[in-house]
Parts: C-alpha cells; sequence; structure tokens
C-alpha cells in the first residue's frame, strides 16, 4: 500500500491491530487519569480523592492542549508534520495509550499506595506511574504522526518537545498533588 | 508426539478430574504442547479454571509446611495466606498485563493472557509444593529459623524460574523486543505488588516461641519503606521520631517497630 508524505503513519510500522475506535480512545483518555488520580489519593481524606482525580486528569490533558499547536507549529516549519486533523488523530491515540496504561495500573497503584502508610511513598509510586505512561502517550505519539520516511528528520524537533512537555507535566504534577497534601 | 498430547484433544472435550489431571500433567511433561494449546486458544476455561485450583491447592501445601515450624494454628493461616498472595498479585497485575499487551504489541487476548498466566502459577506453585516435604524434613530435624528462611527463598526462587520461563515461553510469537519488553515490564510489576502483598499478610513462617500468633501483623508501612529503613540503619542513621500521620512534616521520620517495643 503506498504511502501519501503526509499520510498518518500506520498504527505502528509492522503487522499491528486495527486502531483503536474513536469513542474507546476517548473514553480511555478520560478514564485512565481519572482512575489513577483516585488511587494516588486513596489514603488522604476522602474528600480529596476526587480532587486528586481531577487534578491528575486536568494536568495530562491540560497539558496535551498546551503542548500539541507548539508541536504542529514546529514541525511543519521543519516540513516533516502532517494534516491537523491528522496530528489531532495521532494526539488522541497517545492521551488513549496514556489512559490505557494508567488504567492496567490503577488496580496496583490502588493497593501500594492503599498499604503505605508515607505520602512520600505513595508520591513516588505516582511519580513512577504517571512518569511511565507519559514516555508510553509520547512514543505512542511519535509512531503515529510521522512515517519512517520522515521520523528520523523529525526527531530532534520532536526530542526537544517532549523533554520540555515532561518537565512541564512533572512541575504540574508536583504543584497539583502538593497542594493536596497540605490542605 | 507423546502419549499424553496424544490422548489430550480427547481429554478436552470431558470436563472432569481426568481431564484436570490430564492437563496438570502436560504442564509438567510436555510444556510445549501445552503452550499450543493456549496458543492455539483449546478449552481456555478449563485450562484456566485447573492452573487456578492448582496454584490454590500446591500454595496451600506449602504454606502448611511453612507454618508446621510453628505449628498450631500457623499451619492453617499459612495455608489460607500463600494462596491469597499468588492470586492476589495475579489478579492486580491482570489489568496492566492487558494494557502493556495492547500497548506494546498491538493486540489483546484476555483469556490466552489469563490461561497463561495461571498456568505459570500453577507451575511454579507446584515447584514449590515438592519442596515441602524438603522444609517438614528440616523443621523435623529442628533446623534453625533463618537457615530456613534461606531455604524457603530457595524453592520459592526455584520455581518462580520455573514460571517465569513457562510465561516467556508462551509469548513466542511475537517479536523478540516486544516479547522481552512486555515481559520485563510485567515482571518488575508483579514483583513490585508480589513483595507489597507479601509483606502485607505477613507473618508466614513464626517462631516456635511465639505465643499469640496474629493472622496478619498490623500495616507499618510497605517493604520497600522497611529496606529503606534497614539501609539507613545499617549506615548507622536510625529514625527515632515517631511518623504516624500523612499531613505530617515530609522530614519526619517515623519509628521502627522493633524500637518502640525495646522502650
Amino acid at each position: 500500500m503506498a504511502t501519501h508524505p503526509h499520510t498518518l503513519a500506520p498504527s505502528t510500522r509492522h503487522e499491528e491491530a486495527p486502531p483503536t475506535p474513536l469513542p474507546l480512545t476517548l473514553l480511555l483518555a478520560a478514564a485512565g487519569p481519572l482512575a489513577a488520580g483516585a488511587c494516588l489519593t486513596l489514603r488522604l481524606e476522602p474528600a480529596d480523592i476526587p480532587l486528586g482525580a481531577a487534578s491528575l486528569a486536568a494536568v495530562i490533558l491540560g497539558l496535551a492542549a498546551l503542548m500539541l499547536p507548539g508541536l504542529y507549529i514546529s514541525t511543519a516549519f521543519t516540513g516533516v508534520a502532517p494534516p491537523a486533523r491528522h496530528v489531532l488523530r495521532a494526539a488522541l491515540d497517545a492521551l488513549g495509550a496514556t489512559g490505557l496504561l494508567l488504567l492496567g495500573l490503577s488496580p496496583a497503584l490502588a493497593f501500594l499506595v492503599a498499604t503505605t502508610t508515607s505520602w512520600g511513598a505513595a508520591f513516588t509510586l505516582g511519580h513512577l506511574v504517571v512518569g511511565l505512561a507519559s514516555l508510553i502517550g509520547l512514543r505512542t505519539l511519535y509512531t503515529r504522526l510521522f512515517t519512517p520516511e520522515r521520523a528520523l528528520k523529525a526527531l530532534p524537533v520532536y526530542l526537544i518537545w517532549a523533554l520540555i512537555t515532561l518537565v512541564m507535566g512533572w512541575r504540574l504534577f508536583f504543584v497539583a498533588f502538593d497542594n493536596i497534601q497540605i490542605q | 508426539m507423546s502419549a499424553t498430547t496424544a490422548h489430550a484433544p480427547d481429554a478436552a472435550h470431558h470436563p472432569d478430574p481426568q481431564h484436570a489431571l490430564t492437563l496438570i500433567d502436560l504442564l509438567l511433561r510436555d510444556r510445549k504442547a501445552f503452550l499450543l494449546r493456549i496458543h492455539a486458544g483449546h478449552d481456555l476455561p478449563a485450562i484456566a479454571r485447573t492452573m487456578l485450583l492448582t496454584a490454590a491447592i500446591a500454595a496451600a501445601l506449602f504454606g502448611a509446611s511453612l507454618g508446621f515450624y510453628r505449628g498450631g494454628v500457623q499451619i492453617l493461616y499459612a495455608a489460607l495466606k500463600l494462596p491469597m498472595v499468588i492470586l492476589f498479585t495475579a489478579a492486580i497485575c491482570t489489568p496492566a498485563s492487558i494494557a502493556l499487551r495492547k500497548i506494546i504489541t498491538g493486540r489483546v487476548d484476555p483469556q490466552r493472557d489469563i490461561a497463561l498466566t495461571l498456568a505459570s502459577l500453577a507451575l511454579t506453585t507446584l515447584f514449590m509444593a515438592a519442596a515441602a516435604p524438603v522444609l517438614l524434613l528440616a523443621v523435623l530435624l529442628h533446623i534453625d529459623y533463618h537457615p530456613l528462611i534461606l531455604l524457603t527463598t530457595a524453592a520459592c526462587a526455584a520455581g518462580g524460574l520455573a514460571g517465569i520461563t513457562l510465561y516467556f515461553g508462551g509469548l513466542q510469537g511475537e517479536r523478540l523486543t516486544h516479547r522481552f519488553a512486555f515481559g520485563a515490564a510485567l515482571l518488575l510489576l508483579a514483583a513490585l505488588v508480589g513483595s507489597q502483598m507479601s509483606w502485607t499478610l505477613r507473618p508466614y513462617i513464626v517462631r516456635p516461641r511465639t505465643e499469640d500468633i496474629p493472622f496478619t501483623r498490623a500495616l507499618e508501612g510497605s517493604l520497600l519503606e522497611a529496606v529503606a529503613i534497614s539501609l539507613r540503619s545499617s549506615l548507622g542513621i536510625y529514625d527515632l521520631e515517631p511518623y504516624e500521620n500523612l499531613d505530617a512534616d515530609a522530614d519526619a521520620t517515623y519509628e521502627p517497630a522493633e524500637l518502640r517495643r525495646r522502650r
């Protein structure tokens, strides 16, 4: 199958399953951060649990909305960007992958947080889980956005963008959950 | 083709104890054929049921042998808790396994994954149960507490190795990098959850002089926190201030239970 230079990259570059339907992707993108955020605040006051859920979802989804235009502009400037609607679909797929992993890790996170007596330990676990899910999301975004022919050319711009996004995300995560702890 | 595998397809249509024993025999004697059955999707619910029961019973037997060191009600407690540790850990890690499989390989097949996981656990616990007579002999010979712990660790390690080998064998058909990434991630998660589960449900081997045996001890932090404290203690850094409130100052540290009891 011939691929147009600006065709959305296949779901992976190998023989893979069909892409996840959009409604399911949206559901995963929302449910994953909500579940993981709630699990993270399990040992705090009951009123903090919905706040924790909403905070993590806001951090992840808000950061994606904030940073994606910059990615599109910079990759378009360097001539490697697909059309905007493909960027949007790739971003949703990436958020879906992040949400899927967060949802899958939520039972483990809930158990580990519930059986610790230290907020520091729970916070560290949260860092690990959210960090891993973020990396998975960034990897998915990269493979969805760029065809194999353009991937190498796009890599420097993408890496810089990803690093800035990760640092901002870490900072927002830290501020959001540190605020919950001291209320 | 072995005689066992020649009869296996017929046995798949007869849901009775004989079929369960055939599956267990296949698991022990011809793991390639067993994995092929899982891969082909033959009779997955029956395989899962049989493996689940096998893991529970074998773990209970191993647990009971550990409980013999103290005797009395600890035999029952340990027989109940070992299957809980193994099966609860598997249950908690299963959603993550499905998610990781989907993300890394792009495919998801929960029935096969669950059957493979339960088969690995069954093989692990069968190995451990095989070591139970050795543990009982050690107890009868009045072996000391710490050598018994080492013996237990060795039995669990041997079982774990067998189970992991089967699990990785069941992932063939996936690309090598996918197999490695998925297997390593799941192993790490299972180690983290399993170690914390073991910590939460302790004790298993209780010293004979112990009078009051709790089913589980009070939650005193996590295994990783205990390891961190031990590490700090070994460096001469002792944590003395009580720390019970999650809203306490982040710099405060908590007092280990042993230190509290000595006061």
